[in-house]
């Protein structure tokens, strides 16, 4: 059955000895890594008995996905099933992505087991990681694991982010190009990395102040930040950027805070504010494209200190920049933040952008 | 991104490249489409497979490279916009459709296909079919996977082999 264009590719390895290789089988090794990164940690450690082919393959596979579901036929003893799962890896293969939660709501592992995992992956070169703590308990992270020249994307969800942890990434890991906060608690007063090129955060709590200084950012979404809005400097090199503000997420005292002293806070963005004229027609332009068109007070934008930086200019309009528009609009959405509108009945008071369209919660204000 | 493609659409009718499968079959389709693939999308911008040429595809048959054009004709418009700034739900949801249909596929074709979106580094399609197969996987014994996943039936000596597998990684299982 096997035809002959795929026999080229096949691995003239260890299994080339075998004559009845099944089709899927005779996939070079790193197709079928590929297909073992789609399953759990413990169902790619099972593959092994499939058959010859497959007996040591699960020991490199670059996915290992410790998320524990609640309809998951794991091993009961899971914590200790993880230590051995990277006791008996290939030591020579990275971890290239880990996934996993902060502890398990069951008791099946604890808050140390995960941070042990973390280290043990980030000592396999892993180059992402994705950790998800609960709703109901942030997972915090011990900020002296991450020292890696490898990381290169860190995703948190229901996470704490203090001070100590943004120093050591921007400090320690030189390679870290992207970051995704989706309902963290961000309690540090500033991310400053210059390897950054993607920052996504969506729900986060920045109740104290969050100042992202960021020289190579590329590309920055900010949804629906929680009881204040982030203030930023040095974002010289973004070229795409999502904000949507939600005041009624914010808090009474940063209505207050953010009239009565906002001159002081612009000043960081001054450089920013300079030539921005032609962006506010581009972004008029773009709200109507998008569906989001409904007006808000250009002054208060202006002096918000969260409009468009001129970098997004010269290419605002081009298509390649506007899609993630809609996949923000679209997670938001999915990650259940309704653009219902219904705010403003529930309390006028927040209306200060004085919105009122479908969408009359959220603001844009940068670029897409 | 296949954003290059924007261009060529202004002058009316959208570009057309051939592609030449391993058994000799022309494929004409819209440039757009077959610059998913990466491996296509450097010789099109350089401006081959147009006109009489055509890029041939020496690992690709027929039968597979139809089934990729389908999925590369299905997922143009959006890629084309660079992600569908205006995809609403209803077309996100009507891309999720067509994709669980597509690879709902005679496994021969399902692997035929995994190696072509590898070959012609197609991102989405490489990452269809291997959570299709991933899903073939999932919750089941081994003799279940093998089946399923059309291995041949074991051997004694196999089967042998599997067992005593099965006890030293027990760790796995229990």
């Amino acid at each position: 059955m096997r035809r002959s264009p795929q026999r080229p590719h096949r691995r003239a390895g260890e299994e080339a000895a075998a004559p009845e290789l099944d089709r899927l089988s005779a996939l070079p090794d790193a197709l079928l890594h590929r297909i073992m990164s789609s399953l759990k940690a413990w169902e790619v450690v099972r593959t092994c008995v499939l058959a010859r082919r497959w007996r040591h393959l699960w020991a490199s596979a670059p996915c290992v996905d410790l998320r524990l579901g609640a309809d998951d036929d794991a091993p009961e003893e899971f914590a200790r099933f993880a230590r051995r799962l990277f006791r008996r890896r290939d030591a020579s293969a990275a971890v290239d992505t880990l996934r996993l939660r902060s502890s398990d709501e069951d008791g099946a592992f604890d808050e140390e087991d995960a941070r042990s995992w973390i280290r043990a992956a980030i000592k396999r070169k892993a180059r992402e990681i994705h950790l998800i703590g609960h709703r109901n308990g942030l997972a915090s992270l011990e900020h002296t694991a991450f020292v890696s020249r490898h990381l290169k994307i860190l995703k948190l969800s229901y996470a704490q982010v203090d001070d100590n942890l943004f120093k050591q990434l921007s400090s320690r890991c030189p390679s870290l190009e992207e970051m995704d906060l989706k309902d963290c608690l961000l309690s540090g007063s500033e991310i400053s990395a210059s390897s950054l090129k993607t920052l996504t955060m969506v729900n986060c709590n920045m109740f104290w102040g969050l100042t992202i200084s960021a020289p190579n950012l590329v590309l920055l979404r900010c949804i629906t930040p929680i009881a204040q809005a982030p203030s930023f400097k040095n974002l010289d090199s973004v070229v795409s950027g999502t904000i949507i503000l939600d005041d009624y997420r914010f808090s009474g005292d940063f209505e207050d805070f953010s009239k009565d002293e906002l001159d002081e806070t612009t000043n960081d963005d001054d450089e920013f504010d300079s030539d921005d004229d032609d962006d506010s027609d581009a972004d008029t332009k773009r709200k109507r494209k998008s569906g989001y068109g409904f007006g808000f007070s250009q002054k208060r934008h202006k002096s918000s200190g969260y409009n468009n930086r001129k970098d997004y200019g010269s290419d605002i309009d081009s298509d390649d920049h506007t899609y993630q528009y809609s996949e923000i609009a679209n997670e938001c959405v999915e990650s259940g933040y309704a653009c219902s509108g219904n705010n403003s009945k529930k309390d006028g008071s927040h209306q200060v952008y004085g919105g009122n369209s479908g969408c009359s919660d959220s603001k844009i204000l940068g670029g897409p | 991104m296949a954003a290059p493609e924007s261009g060529d659409g202004n002058n009316g009718a959208a570009r057309m490249v051939t592609l030449i499968s391993s058994d000799n079959t022309r494929f004409e389709v819209e440039a757009a489409a077959a610059s998913l693939s990466q491996t296509l999308q450097l010789t099109i911008l350089d401006g081959g497979g147009g006109g009489g040429d055509g890029i041939p595809l020496p690992n690709v048959d027929s039968a597979t490279l139809s089934k990729v054009l389908e999925y590369c004709i299905k997922h143009a418009p959006a890629a084309a916009n660079g992600g569908a700034p205006n995809a609403t739900a209803v077309d996100r949801a009507e891309l999720e459709r067509f994709d669980n249909e597509f690879v709902n596929i005679d496994q021969s074709v399902l692997y035929s296909l995994i190696m072509a979106a590898h070959n012609l580094e197609i991102e989405g399609l490489q990452s269809l079919v291997a959570k299709k197969v991933a899903d073939m996987i999932k919750g089941k014994s081994p003799m279940e996977i093998r089946r399923t996943l059309g291995f041949p039936d074991p051997t004694p000596e196999e089967q042998a082999e599997m067992n005593a597998h099965m006890l030293e990684y027990g760790w796995a299982y229990e």
